[in-house]
């Protein structure tokens, strides 16, 4: 007896899928006794939890007026500031005048920050917490209020200090790309750029960073570490060695000074003549590599073209301007990028439905591929919390989507990107590029095993029928828009970037320029 | 099988030598399930790992060594339909209105059969988690209606009941889609197909079932 007409249909469904069907491939063992302590210690973090939130609760009932502080972790607000003194105001940006009376920011929770002559910060976000600062550039005092869960960040070109409650005061110079803090009172924590991990700082200590080795020395403050304010002034000289460190710690290690407890083992300080020349290569041995996407072969890459060999840099420089900045070099003469990146920022944004590990782009003028400016955006990957749509942790992948100028057919042609990202050395991520149509995403096959601390450039040919959800992809799970996308009407472009390797939790910073084809 | 009484004893014993040993033989079953539930192009590592958590902290319920693959199915089962579910709020909560959104991605040369994978997948993305679990082990996996009430932990009258409904409800979806009911309709049902087979009445007595089901199982043998 044939099965009911329904039973047969879905058959047929089934053996459509099966004989179709991809087997997946071994995998590794993963470390189940570490999983299994970890879910063990959760349950009870999360047993010890709702106990303590129920006698919360429980108290509150018998205390009906709190104290102010209590009101204020409850309220849903984000902090609120006023300016004053000689201060510019344009948007979220405060700048304080060339001379004269030093401009200040008073926060609704109590936290003052005053800058000095001529610097420059955005008030960038704003939590119930606290907010995020950035020094665009000069000096700026900080008195953070301390209170329970504050929040405070100051984002310094690729530095981040993280602060809880304290005084202190940070100097940038984003030319010299380089910062001081000076910690008056408290403690501070400073993460980005290559370092690795998180500097901790104590009162009456000093960090002298530089951007473009990774550089971090750590020593007393007021030591002969530049002054603090010459940093904006000297913008235009190299900047000078730093001071003999009166501590320094060594990939994990402490060489010399006090014992104390350093929130992440994994940090890179190094005065200069105890340091080994940085990792990266002054300038790369090997063309800037192209690839198209497709996979490498015989050691080959197969791209649209090859570019020419950076132009040299001075080595004496403490910043691989080679690098950093002009990366492009002769390729810069030859190719007119649509999509330059020099001033304007509008169109950009940085998706943070599902995939979160990069934000708030903006334009920056310390990397620059060709020019003198490129898109910047933080970046924090980590594989934690709940998965996304997609099957993947958020923080696995960022994105940036740049919306075009006005619908454009990529039929035949070769898009290309460039990037650098800023990043711990052994950190390891993958990049694609994705043309977006009507909400259709046609996604290059990933560039893998990519390394921070050098431009990439990465490229595609759209064709006129282009797979969309390419397996490997950061996109890869089913969703029911179709399976081939065209790019006659491209209405946007993005860059997405995964982290992959061993190492998936990292910070630092993605930097985008020249988008062309 | 005595292979798989000496894992479950070993794992029992918290040997942490059997965790590799049952990732190893057990590993490439769960995959294939969580890769036949979500579709291709879904990634089974991650989940398959929870599933595997999940397994190693619940196998002292497993009583008959001889299902340990029925309860590592259901399990697996388990903690898909949670994921599914999980997509789905999220699908409603932060589906943004420029669609950031991927698309599906299937691995085949015959664009008609593309398409209608594609197609089929849009379906069962609408359907229940519970539909679709009951669709991927009855269908795809071509358990028994026994076998898909344990792993269900439901009775066996219940999945009977509930594999009808999932049939009738994927049914009412598939049709919202005269051309994909068109294609399936037309093409053959191939030797992969599951055969439905006569089952017993009722389920043999050596099979544990926990809960509601299990007194419903007790009332049915009374």
């Amino acid at each position: 007896m044939s099965p009911p007409r329904g039973e047969r249909r879905l058959e047929q469904a089934a053996a459509l899928l099966l004989e179709r069907e991809v087997v997946p491939g071994p995998a590794p063992v993963p470390d189940f006794s570490a999983l299994l302590a970890a879910r063990v210690r959760r349950g009870r973090r999360r047993t010890v939890g709702l106990g303590l939130a129920a006698l919360f609760l429980l108290a509150g009932a018998f205390r009906v007026a709190g104290s102010g502080a209590l009101i204020a972790s409850f309220d849903p607000r984000p902090v609120s500031y006023v300016v004053g003194g000689g201060a510019t105001v344009s948007g979220a940006g405060v700048e304080a005048a060339p001379a004269g009376e030093p401009a200040r920011l008073s926060f609704s929770e109590g936290t003052e920050v005053s800058l000095a002559a001529g610097a420059r910060v955005t008030v960038a976000e704003r939590t119930r917490r606290g907010a995020v600062l950035e020094l665009e550039h000069g000096q700026a005092h900080f008195h953070v209020v301390h209170r329970r869960g504050a929040r405070w960040s100051v984002v310094a070109g690729p530095f981040i200090v993280e602060v809880t409650g304290t005084e202190f005061t940070v100097d940038w110079s984003p030319v010299a790309g380089r910062m001081v803090v000076d910690l008056i009172t408290g403690a501070v924590r400073v993460a980005g750029a290559r370092v690795a991990g998180a500097v901790e700082l104590h009162a009456g200590e000093r960090l002298v960073a530089t951007a473009g080795d990774g550089r971090l020395t750590l020593g007393p403050a007021g030591g002969a570490a530049p002054e603090a304010g010459a940093l904006a002034r000297a913008d235009e000289q190299p900047a000078p060695a730093p001071p003999p460190a009166s501590r320094v710690v060594v990939d994990g290690g402490l060489q010399s000074g006090r014992v104390r407890h350093v929130a992440r083992p994994l940090l890179a300080l190094r005065t200069p003549a105890q340091a080994p020349p940085p990792a990266q290569p002054e300038l790369p041995e090997l063309p800037v590599p192209v690839r198209d996407g497709n996979p490498v072969v015989g050691g080959e890459t197969r791209g649209p073209r090859l570019d020419p060999l950076p132009v040299e840099a001075p080595r004496s420089s403490s910043i691989p301007q080679s690098l950093v900045m002009g990366g492009g070099g002769l390729f810069c003469v030859t190719v007119r990028a649509q999509y330059s990146f020099e001033d304007a920022a509008n169109g950009l944004s940085a998706p943070n439905a599902f995939t979160m590990a990069l934000s708030r782009p903006r334009i920056d003028r310390t990397h620059s591929w060709c020019g003198e400016a490129s898109v910047r955006m933080d970046a924090s990957f980590d594989a934690r919390g709940r998965r996304n749509f997609f099957g993947r942790f958020a923080n696995e992948t960022g994105q940036l989507v740049v919306r075009l100028d006005r619908p454009t057919d990529l039929t035949g042609k070769t898009v290309t990107m460039h990037i650098y990202v800023e990043g711990p050395p052994d950190a390891r991520f993958s990049a694609e590029i994705a043309a977006v149509q009507h909400g259709g995403w046609a996604s290059s096959p990933a560039m893998r095993e990519l390394t921070p601390g050098r431009w990439w450039t990465i490229s595609h040919r759209f064709d006129v029928e282009n797979p969309t959800g390419v397996r490997g992809s950061s996109n890869p799970m089913p969703f029911p828009n179709g399976g081939v996308s065209s790019v006659v009407e491209t209405d946007r472009l993005a860059l997405a970037i995964h982290t992959t390797g061993d190492r998936r939790e990292w910070k630092g910073a993605v930097y985008v320029d020249d988008i062309s084809w | 099988m005595a292979d798989d009484a000496a894992l479950v004893a070993a794992l029992q014993a918290r040997d942490q030598r059997a965790y590799a040993q049952a990732w190893t033989e057990l590993g490439p079953m769960v995959r294939r399930l969580v890769s036949r539930f979500f579709g291709p192009g879904a990634e089974p590592l991650d989940l398959s790992q929870e599933v595997f958590v999940r397994f190693f902290r619940r196998i002292d319920e497993l009583r008959n060594p001889e299902g340990l693959r029925g309860f590592l199915a259901g399990i697996c089962l388990g903690v898909a339909r949670n994921e599914a579910r999980r997509m789905r709020v999220r699908r409603w909560v932060s589906l943004t209105p420029a669609g950031e959104l991927p698309e599906v991605s299937v691995p085949s040369s015959d664009i008609e059969a593309r398409q209608a994978m594609q197609r089929l997948y849009a379906a069962l993305n609408r359907a229940n988690a519970l539909d679709r679990s009951l669709y991927v082990a009855r269908y795809l996996e071509k358990m028994e209606v026994e076998e898909v009430a344990r792993a269900h932990d439901l009775s066996f009258g219940t999945a009977k009941r509930r594999l009808a409904r999932a049939t009738a409800r994927l049914n009412r979806i598939l049709e919202r889609d005269a051309a994909l009911v068109s294609y399936l309709d037309r093409s053959p049902v191939s030797s992969r197909a599951p055969v439905v087979a006569d089952v017993p009445a009722r389920l043999p007595a050596h099979i544990p079932l926990a809960g509601r089901p299990a007194r419903a199982a007790m009332k049915e043998r009374a």
